[in-house]
């Protein structure tokens, strides 16, 4: 498809453009330089800066480059005496309102030895304290028009800085009012935080009411430290980089299913500076969120100590050289007999690092290979699709989401879980998409939802069924499948508003999500984990089948760890099982019959077996009580191929010489493999497209790109009536997930900015009804379930409905393992004394 | 009153036709002016004083009083005009009502310790016909307020309201519409002057699912109040211009945009949106014409920026009032990216007006490139003040000097400030200039939305155009550069210049800055804010280096450069000033005469204004005169 190509004249030059280019994008591809400031490639335009004018013949005033659209005929002068002078003069005047002694002073050649002890103040009242300092978009556009001086007097605006929150600092004495933040926040990342208050020369960026970004529900992707072109927003703790050597490596973000690309830089002393998103097909600012940019920094570089693997000696771990700790391993699992030894992984490695363990482990004839996932649940789907011979696709390319017009979450947190698939779908409400949420547990409001339909957990099912009665009232055209007649006989049987009710949903909000489903066609379903994770999964999943299949809609499991639809497919071809619990191998371990524990990653194991080898790159409490542990490349530091739930495969840059003690995965299994007799091929990325792709590729066909659903799923209705809340005390509770973690610890252990925006061990409750049982925001209760009790802290919120709370645990201990895998758990919730 | 609602053209054109039989003319009707500022000065008590009287007295059937809008003659507001003799009383105060019943209502005679005092021979100025300041006008949308009903469609219709519409209606074709208005030349009275017709024809001619119009009463210029009263006077003429307008462009829906602040004219709007639905000349297939037309009223939140076209779209839309670049212009592109005529509410009151009387009857009025009257809010140093009506291509001198009835007693006016903070001064030299757009601009100003403030020698130039830049400033909408930091760092520069610490290389810099903004400025606002400060380099420039050279003040109002002396000649001891003093900073010398210790004096003018007029012992001087330089203390 080629769009249409206008010509125009720059500066006498004939060019071509695409039409609805503007001026400066297409100044910009002919290597014609036009200065600018509140311009960025992503965003909407803004003019406010000014400095992008450029003449074009036949209009009056110059015009903003930024903003006007290219035309055939057009002829443009960018630069002349005038246009300079006037730039030049604007940009005086932009600078007479930000601190510009980094660029006039007398002393600016000698004191780069001065400022290192500086850089502790968050105040930049002169070049020394400014952390954009040598990176600074003011500076460069100063040097283009050699400013040597400015005939305004400076004067400090003393306005307050903005230091309540973590990560993010604004000092809006230095923001130059460019936009970009504001249009950073809402356009691209749909958040709304950020926007300008006031007027005239009190101009500034605002929250809602001046709230702390926490409390104006910020999500601190941090999309405004990428943008700002000063330091006016500015990230906690880093600092310029003036002077110094910064090295660069880009990554994948390894903490969820999205993958992002980041990038890390480095000082020349190998100390971390700041993670950053580095995409490469869209705007980096679409890309990244707290957990990639903060969280892995602060877990990173506050443990960066195990370098050196330790052997357990008297009972004690030694430090010990790498030869010595992989010939003690490999002469472990020499001694024993394969049948005696469990590999397990449940780490976030890359997946040819993975795919070099199995390997390693099916070459010593070891059978106990296990990929411990407690979140997995396409494993279910897949039983569900074989027992109803039925297909539901795995693979959805975020582009594809652009074809919906409704989209409906199921049971899915999808800010946290699918932050990349979120703002693909914000994109699309923008555009006039329609949101629906279903959900029985949700901690903060759907943004955007036109309907938010909050049902009794564990009822998803019959929720899902009341909205199909609504759809069949509202429309006779539901498209008739095979068995829809029968399942429609059946569904009849059930009385409309038993279902209703036993889902705890009113009708008139079933009613309009329907009309919203019929209205805007096609449908999309996103379900994730939690949907399945539940007793009722399977009639969850038939209602939501049967529900889709009438709208012709399309069903889309999001996944949300990282290489987790090369495990399936993988573990399906290699025969490796996917374990949720560790009880049929702590049984196994104490009944002897598994004496070694090769373990690459974390899982909250209780027994201990005679010889356990930790691989993991944090030193984890588990890690610690190894015999051998083998502290491998991080993130950062390793390279290799991960999958995100796209099933793209990505690459971590191998790092440039950096030196470090720990070695990657792949190196410890060759070594490994080495030593013991078993030859381990480098997997290449093709291979893995491949297999990620296998048995997708006739899925793929279409008029929507997606499969359409076949067959009507039918069978009995049950309505199982559950009883309700007796006790004010006593609560459901939705054990949801957490994926603020990375290598078996949660990234809020090693961040307080973490742990105070979102407390891993936090309980969400309804505010009304928890402040009626004397709970307050931050107080500690004790949870009792029948399965062991929790010591939690309360979060309150207004969108969670009564008589439930949800709680995301880290899965670092067995009860929570224990209760993640029910799902739903009845507790009582009493205020510790 | 039921209203009846109109089925067809034919219906109404009877209805209003009959209704100048059916209404049983009274005797007398006394017209109050009480629009805001009517109110503001007590009209409503008036009224009730005035109903009490008449139904006492028994003239309740041969007297109608009415409530109308704003008569235009701010200072003697609110003013009773009793008709048919059109005797004109200022300043009516409830203690007035009794003697005005008595003297004209009964005994048919004129109040005249009431009236206006005489002038050039004359004992008293009695009837409006013997104002100079109305003589002079010609009020073709002002003369309406005098008699018309603003909450009453019938009264709307009684003065040949909606007859515009019906002629219309009454097959005339939307390009010819169009023509009609072109060929009126009309421009648009919200200051830019645009081809009203031709604006039309381009919205017209746009492609677009739907088109809007808006009415644009984002009044914001300080002292000038020329659509709020209008909306307030006749809030039915702008309509009937809105629905004609939309007829000529196929629109289907148009906003009035009224400024919070005039809460008055809000629910007269609102009203007269309420009555013209229930007559049927809103709504679907209005006069059943097949056209289907409504209208909505918006509340502006106050931001003077709102007034630019862009920005108030924005402000519609329900986005911060942000303007955007032009081109594309709000015909291509506007509401909600639809094409969208935006015009002031002056521009469509007169629309009603061109379609009732013709083109050519209107633009027989104004100059080659300015047609038909423009309303002024005519204000400062001028004996009369108010909103006055003119013929276009009437020179400064005459509204100036004739209606305005020139300077006040023993002052000389210096110039005139048009145009409001995007306007420029325009010195007495300049005064014989004819008022239209083109010689506005050329002379440095703008016609703006008609603000007219008259200056004279106890002005200080610098401290008026600080003013309106501080103004400026405040009222930018912080988006673009220039506008923002240029206001910003001219009001800096100025406050320098009055404190006397000004630099004469500032005056370049002055004028570097208002040519960056007036280039470089996303939209009109920030283009015209410079205008009082260039307009003052060129023509008061000795002014300005006085402040910076001498340090001097001319007019004698920069605090930080004058001086209050007491003239030990005039002095007659009374001591008044003494105990007023707020610093103790009069003191008695050894001679025994009173002075100033101007160590302590603040300047505060207390004494000034507390010395008996007929001693007038304390004076402004400049403290170059005491040789003592200037003075930063505040007051």
């Amino acid at each position: 498809m080629s769009e249409p190509v206008v010509k125009l004249k720059i500066n006498q030059k004939m060019v071509e453009a695409r039409q609805g280019m503007t001026i400066l994008e297409s100044a910009r591809q002919n290597k014609i330089f036009i200065p600018s400031l509140c311009d960025l490639e992503g965003l909407p335009a803004f003019a406010g800066c000014r400095l992008c004018l450029v003449q074009v013949k036949g209009q009056a005033h110059f015009l903003p480059a930024c903003q006007t659209m290219v035309e055939e005929g057009m002829e443009v002068i960018t630069s002349s005496e005038e246009l300079e002078n006037l730039r030049g003069a604007n940009f005086e005047l932009i600078l007479s309102s930000h601190p510009y002694f980094c660029l006039f002073c007398d002393e600016k050649a000698s004191c780069d030895e001065l400022k290192a002890t500086m850089t502790k103040a968050l105040e930049p009242s002169s070049c020394v304290f400014c952390p954009k300092d040598g990176d600074c978009q003011l500076q460069q556009i100063a040097n283009y028009f050699k400013v040597e001086k400015v005939p305004y007097e400076f004067e400090d605006r003393g306005l307050e800085l903005w230091q309540k929150d973590p990560f993010i600092i604004h000092n809006p004495n230095l923001c130059v009012l460019c936009g970009r933040c504001v249009r950073v926040c809402s356009e691209a990342r749909g958040e709304g935080v950020l926007s300008f208050v006031n007027r005239g020369t009190r101009t500034a960026i605002g929250t809602f009411f001046g709230r702390s970004l926490k409390e104006a529900n910020c999500s601190f992707c941090g999309a405004c430290l990428d943008v700002c072109p000063t330091a006016a927003f500015f990230e906690r703790g880093v600092v310029s980089v003036r002077g110094q050597e910064i090295e660069k490596k880009k990554f994948v973000c390894p903490v969820c299913g999205g993958g992002c690309q980041l990038e890390a830089e480095f000082f020349s002393d190998g100390q971390l500076r700041r993670i950053l998103p580095a995409s490469d097909d869209q705007p980096a600012f679409y890309s990244g969120c707290r957990r990639g940019r903060f969280g892995l920094k602060e877990i990173l570089s506050k443990l960066d100590q195990d370098r050196q693997p330790t052997i357990k000696k008297d009972g004690k771990p030694h430090l010990s050289s790498w030869s010595e700790a992989l010939a003690q391993a490999a002469e472990s699992l020499k001694k024993y007999k394969p049948e005696e030894i469990a590999f397990i992984f449940a780490g976030e490695n890359p997946a040819d690092s993975l795919q070099a363990f199995l390997k390693l482990g099916q070459g010593l004839g070891i059978r106990s290979i296990f990929w411990f996932y407690p979140e997995f649940f396409l494993n279910k789907i897949s039983l569900f699709e074989e027992e109803n011979g039925i297909d539901i696709r795995r693979l959805i390319k975020l582009k594809e989401l652009a074809k919906f017009q409704t989209f409906v979450l199921v049971d899915l947190d999808l800010k946290t879980e699918g932050p990349t698939v979120w703002l693909e779908i914000r994109k699309q409400l923008g555009k006039g998409a329609r949101l629906i949420s279903l959900d029985s547990g949700v901690r903060a409001s759907v943004p955007g939802a036109a309907v938010d339909l909050k049902c009794w957990p564990g009822k998803e099912n019959l929720a899902l069924l009341s909205l199909l009665n609504q759809v069949i009232k509202k429309s006779d055209s539901l498209i008739i499948r095979d068995g829809y007649g029968a399942f429609l006989k059946e569904l009849k049987k059930i009385p409309e508003e038993e279902l209703a009710q036993e889902a705890e949903l009113k009708s008139s909000d079933l009613a309009r999500a329907a009309q919203i489903l019929l209205e805007n066609k096609p449908v999309a379903f996103l379900f994730g984990q939690r949907f399945l994770r539940q007793s009722a999964a399977k009639e969850n999943l038939t209602a939501l089948w049967n529900l889709s299949l009438g709208l012709e809609g399309c069903l889309i499991p999001v996944t949300s760890k990282i290489n987790e639809l090369w495990m399936e497919k993988i573990s399906y071809l290699a025969s490796i099982k996917a374990i949720s619990d560790l009880n049929f191998l702590e049984h196994e371990i104490r009944n002897k019959k598994i004496k070694v524990l090769y373990l690459l990653g974390d899982i909250p194991l209780k027994e201990k077996p005679e010889l356990l080898i930790v691989q993991n790159p944090l030193r984890t409490p588990l890690a610690s009580k190894a015999d051998i542990f083998l502290p491998e490349t991080n993130c950062l530091e390793g390279s290799g191929y991960l999958v995100d739930l796209e099933g793209k495969v990505k690459t971590s840059q191998p790092q440039d010489e950096r030196d470090s003690e720990r070695l990657s995965g792949l190196r410890i299994f060759k070594s490994l493999g080495a030593m013991l007799g078993v030859r381990l091929e480098p997997v290449s990325e093709k291979a893995l497209v491949e297999t990620v792709n296998k048995g997708s590729e006739e899925k793929t066909t279409g008029q929507l790109n997606y499969l359409p659903l076949e067959r009507c799923l039918t069978g009995k209705i049950e309505v199982k009536t559950s009883p309700r809340k007796r006790d004010p005390e006593e609560f459901e509770i939705i054990i949801g997930q957490n994926l603020d973690s990375y290598a078996g610890k949660a990234l809020a252990e090693e961040s307080a900015g973490f742990k105070f925006i979102d407390h891993p061990d936090g309980l969400w409750l309804n505010e009304t009804e928890a402040r009626s049982l004397g709970m307050t925001e931050g107080m500690k209760v004790i949870v009792e379930t029948e399965h062991g009790n929790l010591s939690l802290v309360v979060r309150l919120t207004r969108s969670i409905s009564r008589g439930r709370a949800m709680f995301n645990p880290i899965l670092n201990d067995s009860l929570k393992l224990q209760l993640f895998n029910q799902g739903i758990v009845k507790a009582f919730i009493r205020v510790k004394k | 009153m039921n209203q009846i609602r109109f089925q067809t053209v034919q219906e109404l054109k009877s209805y209003r036709l009959d209704l100048a039989k059916r209404e049983k003319q009274k005797r007398r009707l006394v017209s109050l002016s009480a629009a805001s500022c009517g109110r503001a000065s007590g009209a409503l008590e008036v009224a009730a004083a005035l109903k009490e009287s008449l139904e006492k007295n028994g003239l309740s059937d041969t007297v109608e009083l009415r409530l109308t809008g704003c008569h235009g003659f701010c200072q003697f507001e609110p003013d009773v005009i009793i008709f048919p003799e059109k005797y004109f009383y200022p300043n009516v105060s409830p203690e007035k009502v009794s003697p005005i019943v008595e003297k004209t209502l009964i005994q048919d005679q004129i109040a005249e310790e009431l009236s206006l005092a005489g002038e050039n021979g004359q004992r008293i100025l009695a009837t409006i016909d013997d104002l100079p300041f109305y003589r002079k006008q010609v009020r073709w949308l002002l003369d309406k307020h005098l008699t018309l009903d603003p909450e009453s469609l019938n009264s709307y219709l009684f003065h040949d309201g909606f007859k515009a519409l019906e002629i219309i209606l009454s097959g005339m074709a939307t390009e010819k519409i169009i023509d009609e208005l072109l060929s009126s030349r009309l421009r648009g009275r919200g200051g830019a002057g645009f081809l009203t017709g031709l604006k039309w024809r381009l919205a017209r001619q746009a492609r677009g699912d739907q088109k809007f119009l808006v009415c644009n009463g984002d009044e914001g210029d300080p002292g000038a109040y020329m659509d709020r009263g209008l909306l307030e006077s006749n809030p039915f003429s702008v309509i009937e211009g809105m629905i004609i307008g939309g007829y000529a462009v196929e629109a289907g829906k148009g906003f009035i945009y009224i400024r919070q602040e005039y809460p008055l004219a809000i629910e007269r709007v609102e009203e007269a949106l309420k009555a013209a639905r229930a007559a049927g000349l809103l709504g679907e297939n209005i006069l059943d014409s097949g056209f289907s037309f409504d209208l909505e009223l918006v509340r502006g939140a106050g931001a003077f920026v709102s007034g630019e076209e862009t920005a108030l779209l924005a402000s519609i839309e329900g986005r911060r009032a942000f303007p955007r670049q032009r081109p594309p212009y709000p015909v291509a592109q506007g509401l909600w990216d639809r094409p969208t005529v935006i015009n002031n509410v002056e521009t469509w009151a007169n629309v009603p007006l061109i379609f009732c009387q013709g083109a050519n009857w209107f633009s027989r009025v104004g100059t080659e490139t300015s047609k038909g009257t423009k309303i002024f809010s005519l204000v400062g140093k001028v004996r009369y003040t108010g909103l006055v009506e003119v013929p276009l291509g009437i020179t400064l001198k005459e509204v100036i000097e004739e209606v305005g009835g020139g300077s006040e007693p023993g002052k000389k006016i210096k110039a005139v400030q048009t145009g409001g903070p995007s306007g420029g001064c325009i010195p007495v030299s300049l005064f014989h200039l004819p008022l239209d757009y083109e010689t506005l601009q050329q002379a440095g100003s703008i016609m703006g939305s008609g603000g007219m403030i008259v200056i004279d020698e106890d002005t200080c130039l610098v401290d008026l155009i600080l003013y309106f830049l501080r103004f400026a400033a405040e009222e930018s909408c912080g988006q673009c550069a220039p506008c923002r930091l240029g206001t910003k760092q001219m009001v800096r520069i100025l406050e320098k210049i009055v404190q006397g610490e000004g630099q004469i290389e500032d005056l370049n810099l002055l004028e570097k800055i208002g040519r960056t903004m007036k280039e470089a400025s996303l939209c009109g606002l920030g283009q015209t804010a410079a205008n009082p400060v260039l307009s003052a380099l060129r023509y008061f420039r000795p002014e300005l280096e006085s402040h910076i050279l001498s340090k001097e003040c001319p007019a004698k109002v920069c605090q930080n450069l004058i001086a209050y002396i007491i003239e030990k000649e005039k002095c007659q001891l009374c001591q008044l000033c003494l105990p007023n003093c707020p610093v103790e900073a009069i003191e008695e010398n050894q001679e025994g005469y009173l002075e100033i210790n101007q160590n302590l004096c603040t300047r505060c003018g207390v004494c000034f204004s507390v010395c008996p007029p007929e001693f007038s012992a304390i004076v402004k001087i400049n403290r170059k005169e005491l040789e003592l330089p200037p003075d930063k203390r505040d007051e």
